[in-house]
């Protein structure tokens, strides 16, 4: 049995399929992308052990073909397997060992990129400061105690955590989660409806019809807010907004339910044993130990024309821990790195007056580098391996 | 050795477990861990007018209107009280909770303009409960007197009439006329529990200080050299626009000048998307001026670019004719957020505005 496993994971057969299999998926998957969009393709083909089929009106998930995680996994898996099985040291295989090493490096650095890396947006004004950076689709719930005159403690918690009670030493009481919709809509009666019954009854009629129902909590401004869940965004632009109740509960009692969402502009407030408490759902931070200042964004043009030149952020890097206080330019090509982290020159407002970085920690980024330049070692190391035996024999000759 | 193989079988899957568990220790890396963390203060959220961030003693233009200060509370808690957060109409707030799980709320409300107005209050908590009205010489005998903050007040007591409510329920309530407000102090909930709370309540009633407010001062505002989003964020707003205190879901609002009676507003909110996208919001405001909602035919008519430079930002002008209320919209999508600027109300008040409105929505720095 284990060496038909052997056998199976060890054979070109399957590398030839799977490559198979490779090809077809990244082909289909990219033609998926223009129904689909990005996010929602790169999720369903390549982010997945298996591409599903949902039959209209069901629930039901069916796998009928694999995906990138599987397909990739399985290669790791065939050529490392079939490397341990057949590598025999000696002179002549060095080459296509450092090949195959090479080959290793790079999907295990494709791996390692998808686990470990941390993507977000850092947007700046022109004149404004930055020193934290902001994820893209994940949110969290930070609960901030405001006391002390002049720093805020914040205890931030991820909200893939946001379910039951939640609790951490840092806290004096229990973070409970009464409701949480990954992606919510808000509705507020508006002012001039609610002194008139009439107008009010309208409005919420048509609210019901709509799905809402009214957010059930004993503080804050969800009193007067109507939600409804709405369906996980799958778009690459849009994104889902997440809304929930939150329990503030203590040993003596509850001291409130709020609303928090990723919709209010200005987080809930509490007072626990003589302190001072906020509640905010906003999109997960990443503080820095510097920060940016945009001195200038810069969209140039061909001259007489709108067609774009290029685009460019001149930042001032200030680090006060070791007194760090530069200048630097930030454009296409050239991002800044620092702090192993990469800041791109991603996007800008439409106005352009203001900026939009793209922060990337990607600790394995330097992989594939390695990986390349292992394999074009292995490579010219075979050829000339080869040429020489080859010129020998013919000296020889 | 065998001769073809450098590994056995059995090598081969003990190096590749080996493997694959170094591999799945890094792959099960939780990066969803709870963060603790310090933050310099005022950390200005990105888009805020522009009296965050701002370092002056002064205030600064556009800055909304300051809440006037309230008084300063202190008191003697009871046992068994827990404290709850103030809201916009109390000062504050207390739970109460039973041995049997009964629940009765404590709160502290002053209210200007009551003083002398009693038979109207009773008779308001007990329509409240579903009792019938006292008359006047009734309700004067139900009130009896308390201390209050070493003061004189009074106290009555109404009990819910329990074919009109679920749960037997009752309420306590004591009053203090004060040169600034007329001060209500509530025990309300099951009847049991409120009876047995009642001498607490007293006791609480005579411990509490009012503290005078101290004169207006201007909201903690945020420091510039935090580090944190200092942004260059500007409302401009027209002179006689005035700037007021923004709902929850807004960042900023101002009142523009009256047309004789008419009035309106502008608001401003932001949002992570679009919102269900122009559509939807169109026919949002147009159900809030009394018109049925569009069709995605009728958009093109009703919406106009905004702005050359930014293709996306659309502007929308709708008026109801029989009610004489108007809308002028803008949607402007910016740095990833949607920006929603609404000047509502009655037509005489919107139509001088739009110009005016339309400029604001251009050269705001936001």
């Amino acid at each position: 049995m284990l060496d038909r496993l052997v056998k199976l994971f060890t054979s070109l057969r399957l590398t030839v399929v799977l490559l198979s299999l490779g090809i077809v998926l990244v082909f289909w998957g990219t033609i998926a992308q223009v129904e689909l969009g990005l996010y929602k393709a790169q999720n369903e083909f390549f982010r997945s052990f298996f591409i599903f089929w949902q039959p209209k009106g069901t629930s039901w998930r069916i796998p009928f073909f694999p995906g990138g995680y599987l397909v990739g996994g399985l290669l790791l898996i065939n050529l490392f397997a079939a490397h341990l099985r057949y590598y025999q040291p000696g002179k002549r295989k060095y080459g296509i060992a450092l090949i195959h090493l090479g080959i290793v490096l790079l999907l295990l650095g494709q791996l390692l990129t998808d686990m470990l890396s941390i993507e977000s947006s850092m947007h700046i004004r022109n004149g404004g400061t930055k020193n934290y950076s902001e994820a893209g689709r994940s949110f969290e719930l930070a609960v901030i105690d405001t006391s002390e005159a002049d720093t805020d403690k914040v205890v931030a918690i991820p909200g893939r955590q946001l379910s039951g009670d939640v609790k951490h030493p840092e806290l004096p009481f229990t973070v409970r989660v009464k409701e949480y919709f990954a992606n919510a809509e808000l509705a507020q009666i508006p002012e001039e409806d609610r002194a008139d019954p009439k107008a009010k009854t309208a409005w919420i009629a048509q609210r019901e019809a709509e799905g809402f129902a009214p957010v059930k909590t004993t503080q804050g401004i969800g009193q007067e807010v109507w939600w409804r869940e709405l369906p996980h965004e799958t778009e690459m632009e849009r994104r889902d907004i997440p809304s929930g109740i939150i329990e503030v509960a203590t040993p003596q009692g509850s001291v409130g339910s709020f609303l928090v969402s990723g919709y209010l502009t200005r987080p809930q407030q509490f007072t626990h044993a003589g302190r001072t408490y906020q509640l905010e759902l906003r999109p997960e931070r990443f503080y820095k130990p510097f920060s940016l200042h945009l001195i200038e964004f810069r969209h140039d043009r061909y001259p007489g024309t709108q067609i774009p030149k290029d685009f460019s952020s001149l930042v001032r890097l200030q680090r006060p821990d070791t007194g760090e206080d530069r200048q630097v330019r930030i454009y296409m090509n050239n991002p800044l790195r620092y702090n192993g982290e990469t800041y791109y020159q991603a996007s800008f407002d439409k106005d352009d007056q203001g900026t939009v970085l793209q922060v990337v920690r990607n600790p394995s980024w330097l992989t594939p580098y390695f990986a390349c330049v292992i394999v074009s070692l292995g490579l010219l190391y075979q050829f000339f391996s080869h040429l020489f035996k080859f010129a020998a024999k013919r000296k020889a000759a | 050795m065998n001769s073809k193989y450098f590994w056995s079988a059995s090598d081969c899957w003990l190096r590749l477990t080996v493997s694959l568990v170094v591999l799945a220790t890094f792959a099960g890396c939780d990066r969803g861990e709870v963060k603790v963390y310090r933050v310099a203060k005022s950390e200005p959220a990105p888009n805020q007018p522009p009296h965050a961030g701002h370092t002056a003693s002064t205030i600064p233009d556009g800055h909304p209107e300051i809440q006037r200060a309230k008084p300063q509370l202190a008191w003697t808690l009871p046992s068994g009280w827990t404290e709850a957060p103030a809201s916009r109409m109390s000062l504050a707030n207390f739970n109460i909770t039973g041995t049997a799980g009964q629940e009765a709320q404590v709160t502290v409300t002053p209210l200007a303009g009551l003083e002398g107005k009693e038979v109207a209050i009773v008779n308001m908590w007990r329509q409240q409960v579903g009792q019938t009205e006292l008359s006047p010489e009734e309700v004067a005998g139900s009130l009896q007197p308390v201390d209050i903050a070493g003061a004189p007040g009074k106290m009555f007591e109404v009990t819910g009439n329990p074919e009109a409510l679920a749960r037997p329920m009752r309420i306590v309530t004591a009053m203090a006329h004060r040169p600034d407000a007329s001060w209500f102090y509530k025990l309300q909930g099951d009847a049991e529990l409120v009876e047995a709370q009642k001498p607490a309540f007293v006791a609480f009633l005579k411990s509490i200080k009012i503290t005078d407010a101290p004169a207006a001062t201007p909201e903690p505002v945020a420091s510039a050299a935090t580090g944190g989003s200092a942004t260059a964020s500007k409302w401009n707003a027209p002179a006689k626009w005035k700037a007021v205190s923004p709902g929850q879901m807004q960042v900023a609002k101002f009142l523009v000048p009256d047309k004789d009676s008419a009035k309106a507003d502008v608001a401003i909110s932001v949002f992570p998307n679009s919102t269900g996208g122009n559509l939807a919001n169109v026919n949002r405001w147009r159900n809030q001026i009394g018109l049925p909602p569009a069709s995605e035919s009728d958009l093109a008519q009703l919406v106009k670019p905004l702005d050359e430079k930014n293709p996306e930002a659309i502007l929308v002008d709708m008026t109801n004719s029989s009610s004489s209320r108007q809308l002028v919209g803008a949607i402007v999508p910016r740095g990833g957020q949607w920006y929603f600027f609404k000047l509502l109300g009655d037509a005489a008040a919107v139509a001088p505005q739009k110009e005016a409105f339309t400029k604001f929505v251009l050269t705001s720095n936001y």
